[in-house]
């Protein structure tokens, strides 16, 4: 396009007034070509990241898992925590340990593994304390984010965990209130 | 010919100088010698490229890119529909045989040197190329929503955020939110049906057209030869029918492979169910998934991930710098250069053959 410009530039002098001319034109088709890019992608970059009600999910403050008794020692579950997957662990004292159930690898949701008697993630073979959720073999560099699971009458309810709990997985409980 | 004929072909050589093409593509030759057979790998992935245009198109007839009901149109696809299973599994088998294809393209072509002066941005095109071809499958495989899909998605995606910097915001855009949903599926689709042909499109012009502007390369061995030694034969028709000999071959093993074993489809994908056991991706993606999986949590002080991602990115970036690299007999160091570079290429194919392989195993 420039070259265009160029060409149709008369010849017919070579005095500085030309040569800046041409800058100037130059330097005001730059601008409106920067201007006129910004405001054809900018709409453009918004309406791709415009983030729907949809997808932002219900924020959840506590579930119920429904009795307790429903859930054997020495077992585990899979849950939905609002619209995140979640998963309870009952120990053989029969205490529950709930935690987020995303992955700290890459994302995957865990799973109770009978056989390794701990967490597992079937991705990348990631293993967790189902105690604790501490990573305690596999690629996982950090535990799981950690959920309150108290016991009332007899019911099972899973609530958020106190942010303090959880400063050294901020990445993941960042992902959890959603 | 017929008066007829002869006056349509008249008609339209003079509008279209089809008699001045057929002259040059009579006297363009194409090399003939030993490793001739390496020539043919770019056209087996055009054509299989062409039955995905063909095929793909048919798919969209019935899919519908929603989540309560994608998995289900697949099912009718697979089912009900006539011809249905035949279409998704020759679409399906014809994505894995062009990446193949690709896989011996690139591969040929890098160890017979063709991606030397003046060929740098045939090289440089093809393997954007075959980006864009793992796009289309990264993005295709999701379309189902079967559990597989979903996982590899999510997993695809995570390996996007830890991206130093842009890699969280991409991961965001890719999947229009926090999770992998309806968004998701949607952005998914728009990429596998419009973003990614319209691209493929555009890069593939140039590739073609630089191919036939230098010609097939020469390799060493070949151009080392003298002159009464150096055999070619004619691109049309000789080169040509041979051509549409092997893409008739191919054709064959795309239909004897989509009947013999039906692309199949997984389980209904539940975002709150945990990983299946035993997920994999396709195999093409399996050597990254086997050194990811190996990889320990944290390399000194560097995740585990990171340096996967530095390795691969490592790898990519040097393919794409060979060209400039490894250079026609230039400076003192250019043997050991050569050398260097073939080495690279077989601990490359190698590493990948290997993981590939173990990732099946396991």
């Amino acid at each position: 396009m420039e070259d265009t410009m160029k060409s149709q530039q008369p010849e017919e002098s070579s005095s500085g007034f030309q040569i800046s001319r041409r800058r100037f034109i130059k330097v005001v088709l730059g601008f409106f070509a920067l201007l006129w890019g910004a405001v054809t992608t900018f709409p453009i970059f918004k309406y791709l990241t415009a983030t729907s009600d949809e997808t932002a999910g219900e924020e959840v403050a506590s579930v119920s898992l429904g009795s307790a008794d429903a859930i054997a020692k020495g077992t585990g579950k899979n849950f939905q925590f609002g619209h995140k997957p979640a998963i309870i662990y009952r120990d053989d004292a029969g205490d529950f340990h709930a935690f987020s159930a995303i992955c700290t690898h890459l994302g995957c949701t865990v799973q109770f593994s009978q056989e390794k008697n701990n967490i597992w993630c079937a991705c990348h073979g990631g293993q967790y304390d189902a105690a604790s959720g501490k990573n305690i073999a596999g690629p996982p560099p950090k535990p799981l984010a950690p959920l309150n699971a108290a016991v009332v009458n007899g019911e099972v309810f899973v609530s958020r965990a106190p942010a303090a709990q959880s400063t050294d997985t901020d990445k993941v409980t960042e992902e959890i209130p959603g | 010919m017929s008066t007829v004929t002869q006056k349509a072909y008249q008609w339209l050589d003079a509008r279209l100088s089809i008699s001045a093409w057929q002259a040059m593509a009579e006297k363009k030759t194409v090399p003939h010698h030993e490793f001739s057979v390496w020539y043919y790998m770019g056209g087996i992935a055009l054509v299989l490229l062409m039955v995905q245009v063909a095929t793909g198109g048919l798919l969209m007839v019935y899919y519908i890119p929603e989540i309560a009901s994608a998995h289900a149109s697949i099912l009718k696809i697979n089912t009900q529909i006539d011809f249905g299973w035949f279409i998704r599994s020759l679409h399906s088998w014809g994505a894995n045989l062009m990446i193949l294809g690709l896989f011996f393209h690139l591969f040929s072509t890098y160890f017979m040197k063709a991606y030397r002066a003046p060929r740098e941005i045939t090289w440089l095109t093809g393997l954007g190329l075959l980006v864009l071809c793992f796009a289309f499958g990264f993005t295709g495989y999701l379309l189902p929503w079967d559990e597989m899909a979903f996982f590899a998605t999510k997993v695809g995606i995570d390996i996007t955020s830890k991206t130093p910097i842009i890699g969280e915001y991409m991961a965001t855009l890719f999947r229009g939110g926090p999770e992998v949903s309806q968004v998701t599926l949607s952005r998914f689709f728009v990429i596998h049906v419009f973003v990614l042909p319209a691209s493929l499109l555009g890069l593939l012009g140039i590739h073609l057209l630089l191919v036939q502007l230098h010609g097939m390369s020469e390799p060493k061995v070949f151009r080392e030869r003298p002159k009464e030694q150096q055999s070619v034969e004619k691109f049309f028709p000789t080169f040509v029918l041979k051509d549409l000999m092997i893409w008739m071959l191919v054709l064959n093993v795309l239909a004897a492979a989509a009947t013999l074993a039906p692309w199949g489809l997984g389980p209904e994908a539940d975002p709150f169910a945990p990983a299946p056991a035993g997920i994999k991706p396709e195999w093409y993606f399996l050597a990254m998934f086997q050194i990811l999986k190996m990889i320990p949590a944290y390399v000194g002080p560097i995740e585990g991930e990171h340096v996967g991602m530095l390795l691969f990115g490592l790898v990519g970036a040097l393919f794409a710098a060979i060209p400039f690299l490894d250079r026609h007999g230039e400076g003192k160091n250019h043997h050991l250069i050569s050398e260097a570079a073939k080495w690279f290429g077989i601990v490359v194919l190698a590493g990948f053959i290997i993981f590939t392989i173990w990732g099946m195993l396991e």
